[in-house]
């Protein structure tokens, strides 16, 4: 027992519980494509990691236990929105119920979203213990941490979303989102499939004056999609969906999503990273259901689809004599 | 067989049953056709803003009065209030400045030190709720301005805290957002000079020296990163020199009569959640930035505020006298000691 409380006291087992957890546990699921075994994974483990820490505390590995963690309450916060966006659409004005209904799914939606936000703040807090501040100067990244460093990068973005979406009830201060638009510069961006770029023009595109003034964001943006696409992690694709949709530009939200299923079309998931882009699909399907919902009360389909247009009503002169109109075969004698 | 149950209580049934499937489907139809009216909503946040949950809220809110509300966001301004011109909208939230053009009335709450406390701000607000005269003012040539959101009180903010009287803001460099008249005539009042700026670049001018000040609320100080600005010797003026507003404006003909009265009714009731915002966003930003001006120099602002007002009133049609007259009033009701109520300018 001395000897755990002794290496506890030297750091010498948050060391081991780092390595462990990005170098093994990391590794192994980066691999799977499935975001539900990472998020309950997160959920179940971060207290047991918390348990490790003696003078310091296993940076990395908390980043990713809450990282992971906010992918739980956010496939949550999703679900409870497109709740509230059915019943928008699917009950009509007169239902007396209907307020009542939409309401209490925001209510629910914005519960979850306080927990995302504060979960991916979490993370993004020990991102900045494990590596310094998330900015530029950019701190001395070891190679096998970069992948840590981009789930701080993707958290840091979300924990500034969801609480907002939870009235900021969090607390997350909106800063952070200028702070990861230059930290993103610290990875390459060719190595991590245009994601890099991608928040860094989302950011821009969604901050006024954060980006060079000549600069289009959404430009960097598509580009970057086209980046991720070739390598078979889609998230950038993912970002400018969701950051389309944000801004409301539906337009371009659908250019995303379309793209998106162009690319799942012809290009195979890179299987050494299939969670990242199976958690960019799931980021990228919620923007599509979201749309679908609004459009024709359900959720997609088949991702990079889009509902088709109510047409208007047929004009049956047009078509000019209805040549079953008098011989009908299935008409009564 | 069909006609001997058409005949009696059983074809009575059955007609009754058609009867109302046929009015039902009518009624359907007509809630499919019915379309919704588009509100086109400014918020720099996009859909995760506090402004769009507002009005994604006031949606819901308006189905209850029979009305079916469509909210797009807008992260443009200029381009939301160019769409409502168009007609593509049929409400617009923007801020005063921006809507000053349809209607000076409601936008002069904006008015250049008008309104120096938050209280007699909700005091204006509910007064503008609730009057029957205001009501009838807050509509012009078919725009009805249905609902004011206060988005805080503008400040001062300068490189140099040394720089906290009127005096010594002449000569000096203000980014200053050019489609907002009454700032550009209060920067010449004050002999500076103005620098042409807009949401995207006021950020970066005062941040990179460009500037020796710029005037923002509270909201915008973190997603700007305004104190790498401020550094160690800047400062925040503690002094409001205008209270922004986000105001709803509505083409009259497209709602029912009701509409506007309840409308305003929603919003005034919303009042103090949207002042929670703004406080928050003021307490977010370190006491240390605070500048409060000592007691003896704010009769200078004051009067430089009231120099403006009236210029502003008399020579640029920016703002409405009436409106002015009952600030002025609500101004005196709260300090009767202030210089401007022996006198009667406003």
């Amino acid at each position: 027992m001395w000897i755990l409380s002794w290496m506890l006291s030297l750091g010498c087992v948050t060391k081991i519980v780092d390595r462990m957890t990005v170098d093994k546990i990391v590794g192994q699921a980066q691999s799977v494509g499935d975001t539900q075994m990472p998020c309950a994974l997160g959920e179940s483990l971060n207290h047991v990691l918390m348990a490790t820490q003696g003078r310091k505390s296993p940076d990395l590995a908390l980043l990713i236990s809450n990282g992971t963690a906010a992918m739980c309450s956010q496939s949550k916060a999703w679900e409870e929105r497109l709740r509230a966006e059915r019943a928008k659409v699917q009950r009509p004005l007169s239902d007396a119920y209907r307020v009542a209904e939409i309401k209490d799914a925001q209510i629910s939606a914005a519960r979850w979203d306080a927990m995302t936000a504060r979960r991916f703040y979490q993370a993004f807090n020990h991102a900045e213990k494990a590596f310094g501040t998330v900015d530029t100067p950019c701190p001395k990244i070891a190679e096998r941490d970069e992948v840590a460093y981009l789930v701080a990068l993707i958290a840091g973005t979300f924990s500034v979303l969801h609480d907002k979406q939870s009235d900021g009830t969090i607390g997350v201060p909106l800063d952070l989102l200028p702070k990861v638009a230059r930290a993103s510069t610290c990875l390459d961006n060719e190595k991590w499939w245009g994601v890099p770029d991608a928040l860094k023009a989302g950011i821009w595109a969604t901050i006024p004056g954060t980006g060079p003034a000549d600069v289009d964001p959404w430009a960097i943006l598509e580009a970057s999609a086209e980046k991720g696409s070739a390598s078979g992690v889609r998230v950038a694709y993912a970002v400018g969906a969701l950051l389309a949709n944000n801004a409301g530009d539906a337009d371009r939200m659908k250019r995303f999503l379309t793209g998106y299923g162009t690319s799942i079309a012809e290009v195979d998931r890179s299987q050494e990273w299939a969670f990242f882009d199976q958690y960019a699909y799931e980021v990228a399907l919620h923007q599509s259901d979201l749309f679908w919902i609004e459009t024709v009360g359900y959720r997609t389909p088949k991702l990079g689809t889009l509902p088709a247009v109510q047409s208007e009503n047929l004009d049956t002169e047009v078509g000019g004599e209805d040549p079953f109109g008098s011989e009908d075969p299935f008409g009564e004698e | 067989m069909s006609s001997k149950y058409n005949t009696g209580i059983a074809g009575s049934l059955q007609r009754f049953v058609r009867q109302c499937t046929l009015v039902g489907l009518a009624t359907l139809g007509w809630m499919s056709s019915a379309s919704a009216q588009n509100v086109c909503v400014f918020d720099p946040a996009g859909k995760a803003g506090d402004y769009y949950r507002l009005l994604d809220q006031y949606a819901l809110e308006a189905s209850s009065w029979g009305v079916s509300l469509d909210v797009k966001v807008y992260t443009d301004e200029e381009t939301a209030v160019k769409d409502y011109e168009a007609k593509q909208c049929d409400a617009v939230v923007a801020t005063g400045v921006r809507l000053q053009r349809f209607n000076s009335f409601p936008t002069s709450i904006e008015a250049i030190g008008a309104l120096p406390t938050y209280p007699l701000l909700k005091d204006m607000v509910k007064t503008l709720t609730t009057s029957g005269g205001a009501a009838k003012m807050l509509t012009k040539s078919g725009n009805a301005t249905v609902g004011i959101i206060p988005i805080g009180a503008v400040y001062v903010l300068v490189r140099d805290r040394n720089i906290d009287t009127v005096s010594e803001l002449a000569g000096k460099k203000i980014a200053t957002m050019d489609y907002d008249k009454p700032s550009v005539v209060m920067v010449e009042k004050i002999g500076a000079i103005m620098v042409p700026a807009d949401l995207g670049s006021i950020g970066p001018k005062f941040n990179n020296g460009d500037v020796d000040a710029c005037y923002v609320s509270a909201p915008a100080y973190q997603p700007f990163e305004l104190w790498k600005g401020l550094g160690d010797k800047g400062g925040i003026v503690r002094l409001p020199i205008a209270q922004a507003t986000l105001q709803v404006m509505a083409r009259e003909e497209a709602f029912p009569a009701d509409f506007s009265a309840k409308s305003r009714q929603f919003f005034w009731s919303h009042f103090d959640e949207t002042m929670g915002y703004v406080e928050k966003a003021e307490a977010a930003i370190p006491s240390k930035y605070w500048i409060d001006i000592p007691a003896a120099d704010i009769p200078d602002f004051d009067d430089m505020f009231q120099r403006s007002r009236i210029d502003l009133r008399d020579n640029h049609s920016a703002y409405n006298a009436k409106m002015l007259g009952v600030m002025r009033d609500k101004r005196c009701k709260m300090d009767p000691a202030r210089a401007e109520c022996a006198e009667d300018k406003e």
